[in-house]
């Protein structure tokens, strides 16, 4: 396959290199203020050829053929202009400069077109891919979907819209990878969404750093950060998108934006998710009466249970419901700021629980966990000293409450059926019951700076300060004795703060700026205050703990431009995770607390060769070849404690090495072809001395529970003679097939146990789609798992749902 | 084929009659030159062995003739002095007296002597006929014969002259029981057939499981015990926590079930060393439990945590549930569940706990009649916060009936105290015994006199993991505060429990608990005071595991001349366990 797919790319590079061309570069600027204009699209009409200025509006649209063009420049909050160009065949460079002038309306200046941000952004010297939802926006998809067509992203759930996602990059997951909404960590976001239940109506695009984290997105994140960009309009819109399908599957969204005057907007971005998600499963043990023996004791009979496994198997307690709604103000080009906005959100969400971690022969019908919170944030930027001089904040205020209940009277079938009442409340899925509640305060600013030196230096620094205060209630859970008096030691709050901050400086050197340097410097500090329980227990007074560290981190990048289309890149950072309050604290049901545990560390390399083409047929071509490395000591992982229990420690090393390869092909301005493939290898490398002797065998075996092979192929098929005939059609497909591997360590000269494998799977999608001539209107149909495997699995071999049908539609008002 | 008799029936009565005197006065099988045969009576060549079991000391003896056969006073004969007749022998179905076709099968274990086991490994069995003179050296009254294992074995010289046998080099090679599938005229080796190794059941050898880094249980079966090193890197996988035996009756292993489903399983070990499911019982309720104990063949004890006021009773052969027994009536401090059972007699002591985090601050037994199902007191002994050690198996009772309490403490809690209490041999309820093992080690180490695990002995002895040393932190610690422990504030209260779980602070010590004093076992390496640790006993010396950051190994401990020496390291992860199919626990 690799092969094949390697042959097709250089046989379609070939006839793309058989073309001539000529370039056309410039400058966008303001008309009155005779600045550059940052973002500004150009687009040739009649292809899909063009650019988007960068940071000093400047831009380059390559490979034009001899002849007459139409090009289009836009700009937000400026008038569109159009400009003939002829080109001759002996002209193979032109510069040409353009100015606006500020507009009312520019609604078609919000379609990137050509060079889009996402693909400015792929060519830091950093390791970053961004998927540009644009093309996806009228497939029923979700910013989970969006993630998981990008290199090195393994995204497993637990079932169906709205479940429980563990993010994996580079064969990292959990606190290693930190997930972003609009830059902001998620966490300090309410609790109301994140990535299983934002469709993709409302995101710009979706970021993914790789290892190496640059200063103004990170904080402390190992593997890398996601970052989802929310659509942001500065002009008049009103879109909205309907989806409804299978299991009773409903999500609506809207995207609303007024200008009331050049200085002012307002803006609306809400949506409604509904889902069932009662899908089929097949091969599940269920607990089944099978039998009634006499009581050796002469008490009447008792009931002879078993599993039997059955493949009707379907989700009763599974529905998820959430609502996101955000309101935001917007000023710019004010005295006293560039941008000003304010946002007011409420989200909100309930989930049922049908199982825990695993699938087991009775299922959970009653567990359910609930959040909503109100977020407040404001974005502010400025420039000073002839745009030299540019400030950016980005603050949030949330206060949100989290739910969670498992407590239940009843076991249940995986028919939904009764099969036992009990005495007491019991936990379906943890050991005991709870009906726990936490009320969570956070507040976290993020203050960006950037002094440009000169064109081809720039220094940056970064600030981001958080700070998190929980406090609960679990009117069953554990209570400790303290001074004779039963305590919820969930009573106790805790706050934890956390300042990184980051100064970083970018270099551009050589002729043409051919050399892009990075280099920066990452000051970590946490702090964290509890009440030790254990502590208050022995003294009967209340004591309290506070743990504190500081640390540094350091990185580097390089990239160098041999052409405008083919350039390497080097990256590397030495970078921290810090521990979490259950890592710190404890969570009174079992795990002890540890405050002597340290932040996890990794030093990350990454390298990439980088080329594209585009040629006079609109054919395009885009590819990346990455190879990285991952070298993480001081793990923290749960270890067994005492007499029982078990405590958070940093026991161990792993080293994950990979390479990635991802082609994109565009035939034409109406196909596409996307392929992503990840190779990679995640390693014991060593243990901490005091468990030394346990692993040491382990030393150089697979990390368990992360997949080593897999790829990716995203298909839109537009072929030119299709258009001619159904010019408003689009096909689209996808593939992913992720190799087999064990969730279960292996041994060094043994064999993962069938049951312990989870299985090649090869998950299947199609869709069609259709858009007006106006582009007003567009819908689709989309087919999950055509081809209805029950092989396909999610973390832990929880099934993924059977074939599933999804329409979409969406349509603009303005 | 049938053999050739000529002699007549007038000598064959002269010679049994001979034979049957010196039979009684001495039997011959051991003199291979005893010199006469005789002639036999031609029915008694189709009485043919037809299954040869060694693992269950059994075998099948078939009429294939058409007449019946009184066959009391063959002989079984396994070489020079090891015979016997089989009137000496229990039937476990049928009779000697066997009608055409009939059947009966022997258990030689009922035998006083001579043939009363059959060797595992190889060995060959004569069946002789006193029809006449008893002489095993002689072909002419060997019935029937069979030998596996290896070529060569006794009296198949015999056997093949007398053309009982094939070949004195065949021989039935694989696993038992060996059963004939011929006609009255078949001998030989492929006439017999062996069981499949997927379709056996060992039930001897040993079981050695270790925790891999992620938490996942690593397992190998190893036929006799290991030395040099015992290497699990090629073993089987489960998941974690999903194989930590409970008990092992009859060569099974009886833990929770190996795919997280919350049920118990039986695992036997197949032919090929593998672990095999034999039976699954599924929980009426869905909590995960831990707590199960097989008292014999028909009657096992369990706890469902869903139930918490009940102990269930079940069969281990069916392994189903057949009967509860309702603990209602015992006190509990607040919600509870069960720890673990200690039999004695007909009684099952269950220890109780609370039923998630926290502990209680008394200890208590609630008592049950297993076998009248009946509730039948309890017994307390007031700890202060504690949690106990439950070794594996059934070690908190001694040969004696004492039942022994080893009571971990409560680190996290006010009690840093581990100490040992006692229920009297012939009481229910526990006297004023109290013993503190690590204060007996090290009168020193009054900041943090924890056990680790105890295992109890025979005679008032007991071997137990103990801190014996003070972390050189911690005395900076306590001298920081001018020596007195109570000066520590609860930052280096924490500082100080903290040295002593990472710092390799634990020794095995042998604890006399009749004169409370402890002896530090020499020739055995520090390892961590809380470390997960094993002690098995077998072939009369204790096992007791060893994870420190040097080793994993087992070591052995002879409490009688009381040295101690490494067995064998075990390579692969840390040591969980180490199980013995042979003893039922």
């Amino acid at each position: 396959m690799n092969f094949n797919t390697a042959a097709l790319i250089a046989v379609l590079s070939f006839n793309c290199l058989l073309a001539g061309a000529a370039d056309i570069t410039g400058g966008v600027f303001d008309s009155t203020t005779k600045k550059p204009l940052p973002g500004a699209t150009l687009i040739i009409v009649g292809t899909n050829l063009g650019a988007v200025t960068d940071e000093n509006g400047r831009y380059a649209i390559q490979d034009i053929d001899p002849g007459v063009y139409v090009l289009e420049i836009s700009s937000l909050g400026f008038k569109r202009i159009t400009r003939e160009i002829r080109l001759e065949k002996k002209t193979s460079r032109i510069r040409i400069d353009f100015s606006l002038e500020e507009s009312v309306a520019e609604l078609d200046a919000i379609i990137v077109r050509g060079e889009s941000e996402a693909s400015v952004i792929e060519q830091e010297p950093i390791r970053v891919s961004a998927i540009d939802t644009k093309e996806l926006r009228i497939q029923s998809i979700g910013a989970a979907d969006v993630l998981k067509t990008t290199t090195g992203v393994v995204v497993r759930r637990s079932g169906g819209l709205g479940s429980t996602a563990d993010v994996q990059l580079n064969g990292l997951s959990g606190q290693a990878v930190r997930i972003f909404y609009d830059g902001m960590p998620l966490e300090f976001l309410g609790g109301g969404f994140d990535l299983t239940n934002l469709p993709v109506s409302v995101i710009e695009r979706v970021e993914v750093y790789k290892g190496v984290v640059p200063i103004n997105i990170g904080t402390d994140a190992l593997a890398g950060a996601i970052n989802i960009v929310p659509k942001s309009l500065y002009t008049d819109l009103v879109e909205a998108s309907y989806q409804f399908g299978s299991f009773n599957t409903h999500m609506a969204s809207i995207i609303a934006n007024k200008k009331i005057s050049d200085r002012f907007a307002v803006s609306l971005n809400a949506f409604h998710n509904f889902s069932d998600n009662d899908f089929q499963m097949e091969g599940i043990p269920n607990k089944t009466v099978v039998d009634s023996i006499p009581d050796r004791f002469g008490n009447g009979f008792q009931l002879v249970f078993e599993d039997v496994p059955i493949d009707n198997a379907r989700r009763f307690n599974n529905r998820h419901r959430s609502t996101f709604g955000e309101l935001g103000i917007h000023l710019r080009d004010m005295n006293w700021a560039d941008e000003l906005s304010l946002y007011t959100t409420y989200s909100t969400r309930f989930d049922e629980d049908q199982h825990g971690f695993r699938i087991d022969a009775v299922a959970v019908g009653d567990a359910n966990r609930s959040s909503n919170g109100f977020t407040h944030r404001l974005k502010y930027t400025k420039a000073l000293f002839n745009n030299k001089l540019r400030f950016k904040y980005h603050g949030v205020f949330a206060h949100g409450e989290q739910s969670a209940e498992d407590a239940s009277l009843f076991e249940y079938n995986w028919f939904g059926e009764v099969i036992n009442e009990l005495d007491e409340l019991a936990g379906e899925i943890s050991g005991s019951a709870t009906r726990i509640t936490v009320d969570r305060l956070s507040q976290a600013h993020r203050i960006n700076t950037t002094y440009e030196f000169s064109n081809n230096h720039a220094i940056k620094f970064s600030n981001f300060y958080s700070r998190l205060e929980i406090e609960g209630e679990d009117e069953l859970g554990l209570r400790v004795d303290i001074g004779g008096e039963l305590i919820d030691p969930n009573e106790f709050p805790s706050t934890l703060i956390t300042n990184i901050s980051g100064l970083e400086w970018n270099g551009k050197w050589l002729k043409n700026q051919k050399l892009n340097t990075i280099l920066f410097g990452k000051y970590y500090y946490y702090d964290a205050n509890a009440t030790d329980v254990q502590s208050t227990v022995r003294t009967d007074n209340l004591q309290l703990r506070t743990v504190n560290e500081e640390t540094l981190g350091y990185g580097a990048g390089i990239k160098y431009s041999f052409t405008d289309d083919l350039f390497i890149r080097a990256s590397f950072e030495s970078a921290y995770r810090l521990p979490t309050d259950l890592e710190l604290f404890g969570n009174f049901l079992g795990v002890f607390p540890n405050y002597e545990i340290r932040p996890e560390q990794s030093d990350n390399f990454n390298v990439g060769i980088n080329w594209k083409k585009r040629c006079k047929n609109n054919f395009f071509i885009k590819t990346s070849i990455n190879g990285f490395l991952i070298n993480t000591e001081d793990l923290i992982w749960a270890q067994p404690f005492g007499q029982e229990g078990s405590r958070f420690e940093n026991n161990r090393d792993t080293q994950t090495l990979g390479l990635e390869w991802s082609t994109e092909i565009r035939p034409d301005q109406y196909s596409r072809l996307v392929i992503n493939i990840t190779d990679q290898e995640r390693t014991y490398q060593g243990f901490e001395a005091s468990s030394q002797s346990q692993g040491a065998t382990f030393i150089g075996t697979a990390f368990p529970n992360t997949p080593f092979f897999f790829y990716n192929l995203q298909l839109a098929l537009g072929a030119k003679s299709l258009r001619q005939i159904y010019p408003n059609i689009q096909l689209y497909a996808s593939l992913f097939h992720t190799q087999e591997f064990s969730i279960t360590d292996i041994p060094a000269n043994g064999d993962p146990l069938p049951q312990n494998l989870i299985p090649t799977q090869d998950e299947v999608n199609v869709g069609l789609g259709y858009t007006t001539d106006n582009e007003k209107l567009s819908s689709s149909v989309q087919v999950n798992n055509v081809l209805n495997s029950f092989d396909l699995f999610d973390n832990f071999r929880i099934p993924k749902p059977n074939r599933n049908i999804q329409l979409k539609i969406t349509y603009k008002l303005l | 084929m049938q053999l050739q008799h000529p002699r007549s029936v007038s000598f064959r009565l002269l010679i049994s009659i001979l034979y049957s005197l010196s039979a009684t006065i001495f039997v011959s099988c051991g003199d291979d030159d005893d010199g006469t045969t005789m002639d036999l009576d031609p029915v008694e060549e189709f009485v043919r062995l037809t299954v040869v079991d060694p693992s269950e000391e059994s075998l099948s003896i078939q009429n294939l003739g058409t007449t019946e056969v009184d066959i009391t006073n063959f002989q079984l004969c396994l070489g020079p002095g090891q015979y016997n007749v089989l009137s000496n022998y229990t039937a476990i179905t049928g009779d000697l007296n066997l009608a055409v076709n009939e059947t009966v099968v022997i258990d030689l274990t009922s035998g006083s002597e001579g043939v009363t086991a059959l060797p595992d490994d190889s060995g060959g069995l004569g069946l002789f006929s006193i029809g006449g003179e008893f002489n095993s050296s002689d072909p002419e009254i060997i019935r029937d014969y069979v030998q596996w294992g290896s070529a060569d074995q006794n009296r198949v010289d015999q056997a093949v002259a007398a053309e009982r046998w094939d070949n004195a080099t065949s021989f039935i090679n694989g696993f038992a029981p060996y059963t004939f599938s011929g006609g009255s005229d078949d001998v030989g080796v492929s006439f017999w057939n062996t069981v499949d190794a997927e379709d056996v059941r060992l039930k001897s050898g040993f079981i050695i499981n270790v925790a891999t880094p992620n938490g996942d249980r690593l397992v190998k079966y190893f036929s006799t015990l290991p030395t040099g090193t015992a290497d699990l890197t090629d073993g089987e996988v489960f998941q974690e926590s999903f194989f930590d035996p409970e008990d092992i009756f009859n060569g099974e292993l009886y833990t929770s079930r190996v795919d997280g489903s919350g049920a118990f399983a039986k695992m036997g070990v197949n032919g090929n060393g593998e672990l095999v499911e034999d039976g699954v019982l599924t929980l009426p309720s869905n909590d995960n439990s831990f707590l199960i104990k097989v008292v014999d063949e028909t009657t096992g004890l369990l706890h469902d945590r869903g139930k918490p006021a009940e102990i269930s009773v079940f069969n281990p052969a069916t392994m189903q549930i057949d009967g509860t027994i309702d603990m209602s009536a015992g006190m509990v401090p607040s919600t509870h569940r069960y720890q673990t059972f200690v039999i004695s007699g007909d009684e099952v002591y269950a220890a109780v706990r609370p039923a998630q985090g926290g502990t209680f601050n008394t200890f208590i037994f609630h008592i049950a009649n297993f076998r009248t199902g009946q509730f039948v007191g309890q017994t307390e002994f007031p700890t202060g916060p504690t949690t106990f050690l439950t070794p594996f198996g059934q070690n908190w009772m001694d040969d004696a009936g004492n039942i022994w309490v080893p009571n971990g403490g409560a680190i996290f809690e006010t009690n840093f105290v581990s100490s040992i209490h006692r229920v009297p041999s012939g009481s229910s309820q526990f006297d004023d015994y109290s013993f503190v093992p690590a204060l007996a080690a090290n009168p020193l180490n009054q900041l943090f006199p924890q056990t680790g695990q105890v295992y109890f002995l025979s005679n008032n002895r007991a071997v137990a993991l103990v801190i014996t040393e003070v972390p050189d932190g911690v005395i900076d610690l306590l001298q920081s505060v001018g020596g007195n422990p109570a000066n520590l504030s609860q930052e280096q209260i924490d500082q100080a429990i903290n040295l002593f779980f990472i710092e390799e602070t634990g020794r095995w010590v042998e604890l006399d608990l009749e004169a409370q004093t402890a002896a530090v076992i020499t020739g055995l390496p520090l390892q961590g005071g809380f470390a997960q640790t094993f002690v098995a006993e077998i072939n009369g010396l204790i096992y007791l595991s060893i994870t420190s950051t040097t080793e994993d190994a087992f070591y052995t401990y002879d409490i009688n001349t009381k040295q101690a020496q490494k067995a064998f390291d075990v390579e692969g992860g840390s040591i969980i366990g180490l199980y013995d199919l042979s003893q039922n626990n």
